[in-house]
């Protein structure tokens, strides 16, 4: 019998992904792009190849090369943007993966709502202009979305209340994706899919808007599993399912946003990685799934379908730090609340002389604390009581 | 585009490597189950949900879900299966698996008598349907004794008795099993509940391969953990297999029931124990592989790869490629199922960090968190089975049994 080859390309690879795929007795291949290059990653791996992946596909050629040598058994991404180059690698080398056209679906927001327009109705189109959004509102009213059709990490999402702030809105040869607004709870679904079975690991709350945050988008705290009767999160599941099937996603992790409104659950966008904000250590804390550990080895083929069973045998929260904008002058000590029982984490990087930035998007939270409990609303007034017993003075 | 009706009342979720394999293959799945979350199955063009009905209006219900998707041929994993698949494969005209065969196997009196007629090596036995005709037929047959459910599977309910008392206790166990139609495991027919059957206190095994055109081909031959009860908890599953000098006795063993059960093109299964003498004796047997890894295993180790051969046997397109899914080849690497077990409420039944390890390929967790599991003698329920593989080139049963307990450790099953 010829020998099984154990390598596996990883583009995009964090030091968690490359771990796995050691831990797991896999040869992983490094596709980095020259900005994102850590040096003790690199040690780890027997090969790497160093370029901007997004938008040079000379990596193929590499893995190629690779590939006719010993073949490769996947191509895989757990990072936004290495998702659609992994998914045209794995076609050019026909290998399993997810088809590039199913990953431009989730790339693409105004792709995908196209995709799902019969499956999970929003409003929505591409507006150009401020009179593109006036006849937009007109059809569906105010407030307003407006979106990237690409973006990710809610940079640069606007919420138009009304003709007012539209005005404040700069187009410049910008388009956005406008869409309805929906009223309701926000969640995020973790899932895993085999095959085309789709396992729901987790819903997550998500708590958006706090002081000192000048975005309504940002997260700035998770509570896993979300408090929710059965009946809804029964609808969730369901929900999510149709969402993966109607874009045709058959295979590894999906991080998905809902808002769960008076007339049920609709979509706000799915991807097909892990989600971040320490979402699979909640999945983790929860489940006892984890999701990298299962992403490596399902794109691998080392294990069969039937891993797990998503059983929440307790609650896990996080919480972001978001004090106000200036020059650090006082941090309390953080040492004594890693002692409260449930912290399982804090981190906070900040120290007298930091410079502390408004918080536009996900890099601009500072810190954060991780708890478990019996029940996620209690590890999450835990991860409260953290943040704000912890003083960050500025000047 | 060829169309595969797969028979599966229950069990689908532990052969997802079978069933990848067929769609691999470019074979399109019209599944016929009663579990209703196969509705939503992507595996599966269509999945009808079958109505409860007596084993003959089953048998026209699926037939004729069968013509209304155009299926080509019928095939189950599941043991409470193999009637039903035989029966639509029948009356779709296909040669494969005859009717009359798969009723024998699912009856262990109907096996023993085929293999006493056939003139191969079993165990004496008797067929009971009470208590008090249990302890007469004991007398015959002398105690120690082994008692079983007459249509059951992996050693539930089966233990070893040494006294009258023991026996009985045992034989209410099993009419109350009987009683309750649990899982398929009696038919409508069922008269005799239990069988009695002669202790053979060596080695058993586990015989897989494929039937193609009437010839019986070895896929793998599976040591199991040696017990002397009194109750049969299987374990330790491993690959390859350490007797290789008695791998052709076996093959010929199973060849000969292939043989006398007429089968044409099939999966198939034996059980083997070694009696006093050191003699093979067949326990059981069955039309179908044993499900969860041991397919997938027995391709890892061998090359082998059965279900292949089975869908080139039945698919002209895939005729060619016969050959090259039959070549067996020298042992590559070792493999070990290990089956979890234990007692109390369970709180967590989860791969956890075993995913992991180097080592760790498959688990299939059981019974959802939140029930009470027990264990033999109170009970015999698996929590799951886990499926560890050494690496290439290492093809030791003692390394993957070790590697098996360390994985095993890493599993997230917590029982209070």
């Amino acid at each position: 019998m010829a020998a099984r080859s154990n390598r596996i390309a990883i583009i995009g690879g964090k030091r968690h992904t490359i771990d796995r795929a050691l831990m797991q007795g896999l040869a992983p291949i490094l596709i980095q792009h020259p900005l994102r290059v850590d040096g003790d990653v690199l040690k780890l791996v027997p090969q790497s190849y160093i370029t901007d992946y997004e938008n040079d596909d000379s990596f193929i050629d590499f893995l190629a090369t690779i590939h006719r040598k010993s073949p490769l058994i996947a191509v895989m991404s757990l990072t936004e943007y290495g998702l659609l180059p992994a998914a045209r690698a794995s076609e050019a080398l026909g290998l399993r993966g997810l088809s590039p056209a199913v990953v431009e679906r989730t790339r693409d927001k105004l792709l995908m709502r196209k995709a799902l327009a019969e499956v999970v109705p929003v409003e929505a189109a591409m507006v150009h202009s401020a009179e593109d959004v006036r006849s937009f509102s007109r059809r569906v009213g105010w407030p307003v979305i407006l979106k990237p059709r690409d973006g990710v990490g809610s940079i640069d999402i606007r919420f138009l209340r009304d003709e007012e702030e539209l005005r404040k809105v700069s187009f410049a040869g910008k388009s956005y994706l406008a869409e309805e607004f929906l009223v309701g709870r926000e969640f995020s679904i973790e899932a895993f899919s085999f095959d085309g079975q789709h396992m729901i690991a987790g819903i997550n709350e998500e708590t958006n808007a706090e002081k000192n945050v000048f975005t309504e988008f940002l997260e700035i705290a998770h509570q896993m599993p979300a408090d929710l009767p059965e009946e809804d999160r029964e609808a969730i599941g369901a929900f999510v399912r149709r969402v993966l099937d109607g874009l045709g996603i058959t295979d590894g992790p999906t991080h998905t946003e809902i808002i769960l409104t008076k007339d049920g659950p609709r979509l706000i966008e799915t991807h097909t990685r892990i989600a971040g904000d320490h979402l699979t250590d909640l999945v983790q804390m929860t489940t006892g799934i984890d999701l990298i550990g299962l992403s490596v080895a399902w794109a691998a083929r080392r294990i069969s379908a039937a891993a797990s069973v998503p059983y929440h045998r307790q609650g896990a929260a996080i919480r972001y730090f978001t004090p106000p904008p200036g020059r650090v002058k006082y941090v309390s000590g953080v040492t004594p609340w890693r002692a409260l029982p449930g912290v399982v984490d804090i981190s906070l990087p900040v120290e007298v002389g930091s410079s502390i930035k408004p918080v536009h998007r996900a890099d601009d939270r500072v810190g954060y604390v991780m708890a478990v409990a019996p029940t996620s609303s209690e590890a999450a007034s835990i991860c409260r009581r953290v943040v704000d017993g912890i003083s960050i003075l500025v000047e | 585009m060829t169309t595969a009706l797969l028979v599966m009342r229950k069990g689908c979720k532990n052969h997802p490597d079978h069933i990848a394999r067929i769609r691999d293959l470019g074979i399109d799945i019209v599944g016929v189950t009663t579990d209703p979350a196969l509705l939503a199955d992507r595996r599966f063009r269509h999945v009808e949900i079958l109505p409860d009905a007596d084993s003959q209006s089953t048998v026209r219900n699926v037939v004729a879900i069968a013509r209304t998707h155009r299926a080509d041929f019928a095939i189950t994993f599941q043991e409470t299966d193999i009637i039903l698949a035989a029966s639509v494969i029948a009356a779709l005209g296909r040669e494969a698996v005859p009717v009359e065969a798969a009723k024998t196997c699912r009856s262990k009196a109907a096996q023993r008598a085929l293999f006493a007629e056939a003139d191969l090596p079993t165990v004496g036995f008797r067929t009971v349907g009470s208590v008090a005709a249990g302890k007469k037929a004991a007398e015959v047959l002398g105690y120690p004794i082994i008692v079983k459910p007459t249509s059951a599977a992996s050693s539930v309910n089966v233990s070893l008795v040494r006294t009258p008392d023991e026996l009985a206790y045992e034989l209410t166990r099993i009419q109350e099993l009987s009683s309750k139609r649990r899982g398929f495991y009696f038919d409508d027919n069922d008269q005799d509940f239990a069988i009695l059957e002669e202790y053979l206190p060596g080695i058993e095994v586990t015989v897989d391969g494929v039937v193609v055109d009437g010839v019986f081909h070895l896929g793998g031959i599976h040591n199991k953990l040696h017990t002397e009860g009194p109750y049969f908890e299987e374990d330790f599953y491993t690959l390859p297999y350490s007797e290789p000098d008695c791998e052709e006795a076996l093959t010929q063993l199973s060849a000969g029931i292939c043989k006398a059960l007429s089968l044409q093109n099939t999966l198939f299964n034996v059980e083997c124990r070694r009696d006093r003498a050191g003699t093979f004796r067949i326990v059981e047997c069955s039309c179908r592989v044993s499900g969860g890894s041991v397919y997938k295993n027995i391709r890892d180790v061998y090359g082998i790869d059965m279900v292949g051969a089975h869908m080139a046997a039945l698919v002209p397109a895939l005729s060619q490629r016969r050959e090259e899914f039959l070549t067996r080849s020298a042992p590559a690497r070792a493999t070990c199922i290990k089956f979890i077990y234990g007692s109390g409420l369970l709180v967590s039944n989860n791969v956890g960090a075993a995913i992991n390890h180097a080592a760790f390929r498959a688990y299939f967790p059981f019974p959802k968190p939140g029930t009470v599991v027990k264990r033999a003698p109170e009970g015999f329920d698996i929590i799951g089975v886990m499926t560890v593989a050494t690496p290439e080139g290492d093809c030791s049963v003692a390394s993957v049994e070790k590697l098996a307990l360390e994985v095993a450790d890493r599993l997230d099953v917590v029982l209070r």
